[in-house]
């Protein structure tokens, strides 16, 4: 059986191509081969004819910041603002959560607790799913990584994000029946996606975040139906279900020096944190807005699975290396384009 | 109008549709002749695209295009189980039992043999990533979600609300001189999903932690979560 089909593949290329050359100019042969040199080209042409351009990587276009300094300062203050709300305020939602084309609601609670957040997030759709998280911040912002959350948006945090993307007035809208202004961060290269965040003009909170890929793509959006801002009640933070996960993971953000060595990765990507696992290590890295990581595990030849797997915005590339014969499968998961997390993938190796 | 005129311009509606071409007449044109003859037209489309492929250089299996047709045959063909199972299972048990899975079964076995032959055609039409940092556009499983109204500019294709699976969908990547067969095995296993789910929600948790996109990060994080079993 196996040994039949490159014949007949064989066998059909050729009569093809004979078939071809008979239809002659109702299938031009130079456009189909063009299709291999220009494969990046290929929906370029079609995305101008409908004016959907403007996508990841693009130039500015001039109306989207008329005044650069004055868009700049605008820009640094909304920013500012937003790294506050994220980590400050008390407040309970409910949200849509969009990828894949699926549509699901959820509930989420953000409270402070000895200065820490706590959050709790619960799935109205679907199948049950509820998560608490508690005191996650701290380890990191002792730290003093300037990518933590407290850090990201200081002087230097804001340096290295906008290294890597550059930030653009998109307007305003209104969400959650709250007046935003929409802001982009458009990626400098390939190697990330963009995200266009509608942020609070009150209170400076993400009401909106679509993460996009290339050419305008909407991979993901996280939007709020409804937002009431008031200090949280203990009770609202404790699980709702039976099946809630609770996640206290104070002091995990990471001091493990990793016995693992990546030869590339894309530019701004810092490490920020690694963590042991049962069967390996974790090692996570982030540009200031997107991040992944890289997981090297002892899981046995069994899994030698190569290939990438995608789930809404998340892909995980799967990879295996033998180091002193010893079998590890890499794994590098994130909200990034394919090809970054391969070429991260294969560029694990062992720490001499 | 001869009919082998009419069949040209069809041929030459195809082809314009190939090359993303054809007009919106042409387009309705096709959809209706595929209504009205079906067979002939489609065998063709695939013969084009198929030809595509070859030229791009890209892997090609022989497309058995009669296999659908077989499969859809094989399961319209089974008795429908109740049918079957009501008048035994009154009186022999036994022999009912059986009689109860034998259909289900032969129907079991349809539906493998259907899975295995999409995902193997699937993965030998799977795009070949070199080095070459070029196939974001084709990255299959990341469909755009629906928004309105957007900042200008963003491709926003329609939202779908049937309830999909939370589990990761797998593309393996193409190994060259693997033998199709080789390719068609690779259905994932129990163990690699669980290994892919528990991947992917460390990572999201982590990333709460260290990015800056608010709560997203912990949607993500909870969403292929399952309840205990």
């Amino acid at each position: 059986m196996a040994k039949k089909i490159p014949v007949t593949a064989l066998k059909a290329n050729s009569s093809l191509l004979a078939f071809l050359l008979v239809t002659g100019p109702a299938l031009p042969l130079a456009n189909a081969q063009g299709l291999d040199v220009s494969r990046a080209e290929k929906s370029a042409p079609a995305a101008s004819d409908t004016a959907l351009v403007q996508g990841a990587g693009q130039a500015v276009p001039p109306e989207a910041v008329t005044d650069p300094q004055a868009g700049g300062a605008e820009i640094q203050a909304l920013l500012g603002k937003l790294s506050n709300a994220v980590t400050n305020l008390e407040y309970r939602g409910l949200v849509t959560f969009e990828h894949v084309g699926v549509m699901e609601t959820l509930e989420v609670v953000h409270g402070i607790r000895n200065g820490e957040p706590v959050e709790r997030i619960r799935f109205l759709t679907g199948a049950p799913r509820e998560m608490v998280s508690r005191g996650h911040d701290a380890q990191c912002r002792r730290d003093g990584s300037p990518l933590s959350r407290a850090g990201l948006w200081s002087n230097l945090g804001l340096q290295n994000v906008q290294d890597n993307y550059q930030f653009l007035l998109r307007g305003e809208e209104r969400i959650a029946d709250r007046e935003t202004v929409v802001l982009e961060a458009r990626p400098r290269d390939m190697h990330r996606f963009g995200m266009v965040v509608s942020v609070d003009r009150e209170t400076g909170l993400p009401l909106k975040s679509l993460l996009v890929a290339p050419a305008g793509r909407v991979l993901e959006r996280f939007q709020f139906v409804e937002l009431e801002l008031a200090p949280v009640a203990d009770s609202e933070l404790q699980p709702h279900s039976d099946s809630a996960r609770e996640r206290d993971s104070t002091g995990h953000c990471g001091t493990l020096v990793s016995r693992w060595q990546l030869g590339w990765v894309p530019n701004g990507f810092k490490a920020v944190a690694a963590r042991e696992l049962p069967d390996g290590e974790m090692q996570v890295f982030s540009d200031g807005l997107n991040a992944f990581t890289v997981f090297v595990q002892q899981l046995g030849p069994g899994m030698n699975y190569r290939g990438r797997a995608v789930r809404g915005a998340t892909v995980a590339y799967m990879d295996h290396i033998e180091v002193n014969d010893e079998h590890y499968t890499v794994t590098v998961v994130g909200e990034i384009p394919d090809n970054t997390a391969q070429l991260v993938a294969k560029s694990v190796k062992n720490q001499p | 109008m001869s009919h082998g005129n009419h069949q040209q311009r069809l041929n030459e509606s195809l082809s314009a549709l190939m090359d993303g071409e054809a007009s919106e007449l042409e387009i309705q044109r096709l959809l209706r002749e595929a209504d009205a003859y079906g067979g002939e037209q489609g065998q063709r489309w695939s013969r084009y695209q198929l030809a595509a492929s070859v030229l791009r250089g890209e892997k090609v299996a022989p497309v058995n295009l009669g296999l659908a047709a077989s499969i859809s045959a094989a399961i319209a063909d089974e008795p429908p189980l109740a049918a079957i199972a009501e008048p035994q299972a009154a009186n022999d048990s036994g022999a009912a039992q059986s009689r109860w899975w034998r259909p289900l079964s032969r129907g079991a076995v349809a539906a493998t043999v259907a899975f295995a032959a999409v995902l193997g055609v699937q993965q030998m039409q799977a795009p070949q990533t070199g080095g070459e940092l070029v196939a974001e556009v084709e990255r299959p499983a990341q469909q755009p979600v629906q928004s309105v109204p957007q900042p200008s500019g963003f491709l926003v294709p329609s939202l779908n609300t049937r309830s999909v699976s939370t589990n990761p969908q797998l593309v393996p990547e193409q190994r060259v001189g693997m033998g199709a067969s080789a390719q068609m095995q690779a259905v994932p296993s129990p163990e690699l999903m669980r290994h892919l789910n528990r991947v992917m929600m460390e990572h999201s948790e982590q990333a709460a932690r260290v990015g800056s996109q608010g709560m997203v990060p912990f949607a993500r994080a909870a969403y292929g979560e399952r309840p205990p079993e």
